[in-house]
């Protein structure tokens, strides 16, 4: 088995909302990822998906957050072999970390570009930031060949370009080529396609993928369509309300969902052997994550179809099940 | 028993000119949509498959008269479309954009929203519609979409995805229209969201009578949802069933 690159231990995050108020959105994450290991997160939208990405690259304002627990990561390449990039005070370090080690590509491509620079600058700029000696030509041409390896036409042309002159599908690739200019060990993608037209999403998908795999980089792919990244990583986490309630390999737990709320969520996607019926609705919204009382029973009870009694007062372990964990009383031996 | 045809497509070619930038003029033709022929029924649903950039959404500006230059005959209700103004057209045709966070204008509450539709709504029809009425069928249509009465007074940002979608299908059947045309209505939505949303559209496409054109990349989501389904493959249609 490959080494690990990152793991987070029993790690608990919540928002400073006022003096007295607290949004406790990750509660207890235990996520473990491998070298050369593609990993999807996947949750709706406000699970705390993003909140675990950014808090991962020690991106959030440090006065809006409490957490406890431990995200670290375990590079080959920087002397210190574990790194806890939550207690990193110093800014230059992380940075480096940032980018040349783990590096990201966000949900919005044009938020994460700068608008008043030409697009073809900012790939420099990340490539000047790992390698400072680099002559000029040189830049250029690995410039170039990185443009060219997102698959985008008209190179020259793009290079001269504002983002606000590109597409979605352009800038996404642009940010893409900026995320893995320097090779990282682990990248992470938010959302990398729901900005994108439909079919561009798959195109987006193989090219992240290609890289990985070519570079021998790990995968965190963050998404809440199971559907359409089964096929691209080895191992899933399902989150809900910011507590991962199912883990397991990716077509296993596509093809037998135990957790009732994964169940649900993949009985919910249309096809043709359903027609003519409606689809499964998930009735009901997901607790206030503000309040402690809905964290001592099953944080999925006010929308389950299969609770038993002990779910009202009781909060579930993982249970192994076949080859997948779950939080869930129905499969506690 | 056979339902009366709403829709029908003859033979529609349909070319955009593509500039030179360097010599600022029309260097060619690029042919998107290729003698596109199709029939649809009153009441049903027709699916239009296709990857992107194939002229899915083109078939959409056309019915639209979004873009009015093409050869071929597009004949909704007996009615060569070319003979009809965009007020008459927009009587009976309705559309839903692919994307719901773009379609809804940050600035304006949901209410103003829904006002100008009903305002646009009495100009159609001469200001010789009752207001009452209008309201009394927003009021009705929010509570069948189980949107609470106080969205009116809430800006699109604090909506979230499924109600904003919600909305945008509001608007477009606040019109009574007969055909609504829906371009990828979900691909930006959470998978519960689309769940809801497809229900919904089952249940008012039967509630209004309404008859649909369903655009989508998705193929078992086409057969899910779609009577009918056309394939468009770079502007031809390459199935039909
Ligand atoms: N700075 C903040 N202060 C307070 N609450 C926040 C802050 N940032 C995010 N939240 C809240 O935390 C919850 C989770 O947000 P997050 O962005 O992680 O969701 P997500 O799973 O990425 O959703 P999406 O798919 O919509 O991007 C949301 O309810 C959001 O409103
Ligand atoms: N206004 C326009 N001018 C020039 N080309 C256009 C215009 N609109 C669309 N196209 C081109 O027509 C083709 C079909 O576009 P579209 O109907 O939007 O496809 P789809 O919806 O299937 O993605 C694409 O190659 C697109 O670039
Ligand atoms: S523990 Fe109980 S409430 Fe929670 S998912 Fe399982 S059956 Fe449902
Ligand atoms: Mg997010
Ligand atoms: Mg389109």
């Amino acid at each position: 088995m490959d080494k690990k690159i990152l793991e987070s231990k029993n790690y608990s995050l919540s928002y400073k909302i006022d003096n007295k108020k607290k949004y406790y959105i990750l509660r207890n994450i235990n996520i473990e990822i491998f070298k050369k290991q593609k990993v999807a997160l996947i949750g709706e939208s406000g699970s705390g998906k993003s909140t675990f990405a950014y808090s991962l690259l020690n991106l959030i304002p440090r006065d809006e957050i409490d957490f406890c627990g431990e995200i670290n990561f375990y590079s080959d390449k920087i002397c210190c072999k574990k790194k806890f990039l939550l207690n990193f005070s110093d800014e230059d370090e992380l940075n480096h970390i940032r980018g040349n080690h783990i590096s990201i590509i966000f949900q919005d491509p044009f938020s994460a570009l700068n608008p008043v620079f030409i697009v073809g600058k900012q790939v420099e700029e990340m490539i000047l930031n790992h390698n400072k000696k680099i002559s000029n030509d040189e830049l250029h041409l690995k410039t170039k060949s990185l443009l060219k390896s997102v698959k985008l036409q008209d190179i020259d042309i793009v290079y001269k370009k504002f983002p606000h002159q590109l597409s979605g599908g352009q800038l996404q690739r642009i940010c893409i080529a900026t995320s893995i200019a320097n090779i990282p060990e682990l990248l992470i993608a938010d959302e990398p396609t729901t900005s994108l037209d439909a079919q561009l999403r798959v195109e987006v998908l193989d090219l992240i993928n290609s890289f990985v795999k070519k570079n021998y980089m790990s995968l965190l792919l963050i998404t809440h369509d199971l559907n359409i990244v089964k096929d691209y990583v080895d191992y899933v986490y399902i989150l809900y309300a910011g507590e991962i309630l199912e883990h397991g390999h990716g077509n296993v737990l596509s093809k037998n969902p135990l957790h009732p709320y994964t169940q649900l969520l993949i009985s919910a996607y249309p096809d043709k052997t359903k027609k003519g019926k409606l689809l499964p609705v998930i009735e009901g919204q997901m607790p206030n994550l503000t309040e402690k009382k809905f964290f001592t029973r099953c944080i999925f009870f006010n929308r389950c179809p299969k609770k038993i009694e002990k779910c009202n007062s009781l909060v579930p372990d993982f249970y192994k099940a076949g080859d997948s964990f779950v939080k869930c009383f129905l499969y506690e031996k | 028993m056979k339902n009366s045809l709403l829709l029908k497509f003859d033979s529609v070619s349909k070319s955009y000119p593509v500039y030179s930038s360097i010599l600022r003029r029309v260097m060619s033709r690029k042919l998107v949509l290729e003698k596109i022929t199709f029939e649809l029924e009153e009441g049903k649903v027709l699916g239009v498959l296709g990857a992107s950039g194939s002229g899915k959404t083109t078939i959409a500006k056309l019915i639209t008269k979004i873009e009015e230059e093409y050869s071929g005959r597009i004949i909704l209700n007996n009615i060569n479309i070319k003979n009809m103004t965009h007020k008459e057209l927009a009587k009976n045709v309705s559309m839903v954009f692919q994307n719901p966070y773009s379609s809804l204008n940050p600035k304006h509450k949901i209410r103003f929203v829904l006002e100008e539709r009903i305002n646009q709504y009495a100009k159609l029809y001469n200001n010789k519609i009752d207001n009452y009425e209008i309201k009394e069928h927003i009021l009705e249509l929010l509570n069948y979409m189980k949107l609470p009465a106080e969205i009116l007074s809430c800006y699109p940002h604090q909506l979230s995805g499924g109600q904003k979608q919600r909305i945008a299908i509001l608007c477009a059947i606040i019109l009574k229209p007969k055909l609504l045309i829906l371009d990828e209505p979900l691909s930006s939505l959470d998978i519960s969201l689309q769940a809801q949303i497809l229900n919904y559209l089952i249940d008012i496409k039967q509630k209004y009578n309404l008859t649909y054109i369903f655009i989508t990349h998705d193929q078992d989501l086409a057969e899910y949802f779609c009577d009918n389904i056309i394939k468009i493959n770079k502007g031809v249609i390459c199935e039909n069933n």
